[in-house]
Order: C-alpha cells, then structure tokens, then sequence
C-alpha cells in the first residue's frame, strides 16, 4: 500500500467522510514505509477530533491542540502495533488519545494492556479481515446512532466528560443502578452489533 | 484455567472510557490478561468509544499545525516493543510488583491474614494490595465505599455470591455485602484493589473501612 493507492481508496469513497477501511491502510502505509502522505490523510481526520476529545475532557483549547499534536506524533511512532484484526484505525486511535489524556491531564499511570500487545496470525486472509471489519464498523455506526437518549447521554458523559459513574449519577439525579443498566443495555447493542455475522441489509 | 467470574459490563466501558482508578485498572488488565473472553468484551467497549471518537465534530486543522507536525516526523516509525522478561504474574501486574510473587515479603496483618501493598502513581488512584489467607480464614463482613475488585491468583475462597478460583474476579460495589473465607487446601492469593473515595468528590460517604482500612 502506498500514499497513491491510498488515496485513490479514500477518493473512491466519494466526498463523505473517509472510511475507517482506509484510514486503517493508511496507518500500515506509515508502518510500512513511513509513508507521510498517508499520515497526512490520517493527521487531517484524526487530529480535529483528538482536539474536540481533549476539549471535553477538560483541556484549554491551546492544549487540546498541542495533545492532539502528541497523539498523532505517537500515531506515527506507533503504526506497527496496530491491528486491524483488534480494532478500527479510529478505535486504536481513540485509544491512544484516551491514553495521554490520562497521563497528560489526570497525571496518572496506568497498567499495560494485553489486548494491544501482538498475537498469532489470524487465519483469515487480508481482505476478508477488511471486508469484516468493515461491515462490522458500520453496524457500529447504526447502532451507536440508534442509542436511546438516555443511553447515549451516560455513555457520552463517560466517554467524554471523564466522570466515574457515580458522578454521572449525581449530574443527572439518578441512582447509581440506573447509570450502571443504562451503560449495559447500550454496551449489549454495542456487542450484538459487532458479534453479528450477517451481511448488512 | 475455567474462569467463572468476570468484570461487569459498566466496569468494561468504565476502563474503556479512562474513568476507572489505576488501582482497579490494574486488576481488570491482569485479568484480562489471563482471560480472553474479557480481552473481546473489552475490544467492543473500545469500539464503542471509537465509534463516538469518530463522530466527533471536526473542523480542518490549521496549515501550521499540519507543518509543525511533519517537520516532527523526523524519525521512522519505531517497532514493536522486544520481549519482556519472564515474570510468575501476568505483565500488568508485574509492571506494579518489584519482585516475583514467590519472593513477596509478606506482612502479617491478623490472624491467618498476611499482605503487602502496591504503589500507584498517585495516592489517588485507590488502594492495591496483594493479600494472602490461610486456608479457612475468614475476613470480617464488609461493604464497600466504591469499588473492589478481588482477583485471585492462587487457592480459592467463597462468599454468598460464589466461589472464586484462580482467574476468577469478584467486582463488587456498595450493593455487595460479603465475608469472604478462604477455601480449604492451601493459602488463597489475591489481588484486591478499592477506588479513592476522593475521586468521587464526596458522593460517596468517607466510611472508616471496616476491613483491614480498604
């Protein structure tokens, strides 16, 4: 994969948002080759949303800026470790953004996570794990979008607002229980989405 | 290992979000590193965090930030991280523990009950500690402010929710009222972590913890 086949990839899917299929070849661009075109695809998606990320989590403007520089830097440096099998370019990133927000801005540590670390070759091929994977991100999508309010407000406010649970709770004047079944019901429509093995409508 | 006892779904998006202390991190990564169940659990609730990352309003980034950046992209990719060193624990908790389980110096802390704490980067990050019980030991009947997570690493115990082997994870809150006694055959090891009551900004009552000050 080059920057050229990449971005004749990113051009087929017309002027909507870039597929996360080809972020994700533009991420083993840059692992491949240091490919800078491709990180520049992936550096114009991915660091307006790293900013807005930070800015709800609490950062100044100007260092929502200067983190979303840090995470993209770490993109770059870190593209070999990134596996389509495990997840989107848009989840590995998140969760790279997720990581120094902790270090950054809460100055915390936290412990390594095995499920970034590399295991054995998944026996399907290449393009079946893209087709998969997909498939899998816009059944993602629908169902992200199809949250109930309710839902969707506690799984924002965890995602974005850095509150534990219990401080959910507060800010909405609920019990504890319900932010909990509320959090479970939008996760079980996150994993039936992604367990689905069908092919979409 | 047939683990039984998993981290709840909250718990999994709680850790996915970033919001879950480090103590508790701790022993959800070591038993995500011995369970693969929760490994794909913990990828959709990380999928579900990429799904709301990627619908996050975004507006073009500025032509200096784009060149700044380049002019940073001074060196290659770099590679994967080499092996680690063989440890007895999974990685996650080696990483917080300066010595191999066999050779933890253990405290006495009551009868049948020895521990020894861990150091998180900050005092507020909760409490971790590794605890080791005497076969038929019971601990007093406790609740809990926050969260406590109990992983067990070697032997067994049962409380009213269950027997809990190696692998296993009780993931309790304050809805759980438990006494925990150590299974018969050999010293139960586990690694139990609270959350800090000061993250919650004083939601959560400031209790004189009933057990042994977790």
């Amino acid at each position: 994969m080059t920057a050229a086949e990449c971005l004749a990839a990113t051009a087929e899917t017309g002027a909507a948002a870039t597929d996360d299929t080809d972020l994700a070849r533009c991420l083993r661009a840059v692992a491949e080759h240091g490919d800078r075109e491709a990180f520049l695809i992936l550096y114009d998606h991915f660091a307006p949303r790293v900013t807005a990320y930070m800015q709800r989590g609490g950062a100044s403007p100007a260092q929502a800026e200067d983190l979303a520089q840090d995470t993209l830097l770490a993109v770059w440096r870190k593209a070999a470790l990134f596996d389509p099998r495990k997840a989107g370019a848009a989840t590995w990133v998140f969760t790279i953004a997720r990581n120094l927000r902790i270090d950054r801005l809460r100055r915390e540590r936290r412990p390594t996570v095995d499920i970034d670390e590399a295991t054995l070759v998944d026996p399907a091929g290449d393009a079946e794990t893209e087709i998969g994977a997909a498939r899998a991100a816009a059944r993602l999508r629908r169902a992200v979008d199809d949250l109930p309010p309710d839902q969707a407000a506690v799984v924002r406010m965890s995602f974005f607002e850095d509150l534990p649970h219990p401080a959910i709770a507060e800010r909405l004047g609920i019990p504890l229980g319900t932010v909990k079944s509320r959090l479970r019901l939008a996760f079980k429509k996150v994993r039936d989405a992604l367990d689905d093995t069908g092919d979409p409508a | 290992m047939t683990i039984r006892h998993h981290p709840a779904d909250p718990t999994l998006v709680a850790s996915a979000a970033g919001t879950l202390g480090e103590g508790l991190s701790v022993v959800l990564a070591t038993h995500l590193a011995l369970c693969g169940h929760c490994r794909e659990r913990m990828r959709a609730a990380e999928a579900l965090g990429g799904a709301l990352f990627e619908a996050l309003p975004a507006a073009p980034p500025s032509a200096a930030r784009r060149d700044a950046i380049l002019a940073r992209l001074d060196r290659g990719p770099g590679a994967a991280p080499g092996p680690v060193a063989a440890r007895d624990v999974p990685r996650p908790l080696a990483d917080y523990l300066d010595r191999d389980l066999a050779a933890v110096p253990w405290r006495g802390l009551a009868r049948g009950v020895r521990h020894y704490p861990l150091s998180l980067s900050r005092p507020a990050g909760g409490t971790l500690r590794l605890f080791r019980i005497a076969p038929g030991t019971a601990l007093p009947r406790h609740t809990h402010a926050g969260q406590e997570f109990t992983l067990v690493l070697d032997g067994a115990f049962h409380d009213e929710t269950g027997e809990y082997r190696s692998g296993d994870l009780a993931d309790m809150d304050a809805t759980h009222d438990h006494r925990p006694i150590a299974d018969e055959g050999g010293d139960c090891v586990c690694l139990v972590a609270t959350d800090a009551p000061l993250r919650f900004h004083g939601l959560v009552p400031r209790l004189v913890q009933p057990f042994l000050g977790l």
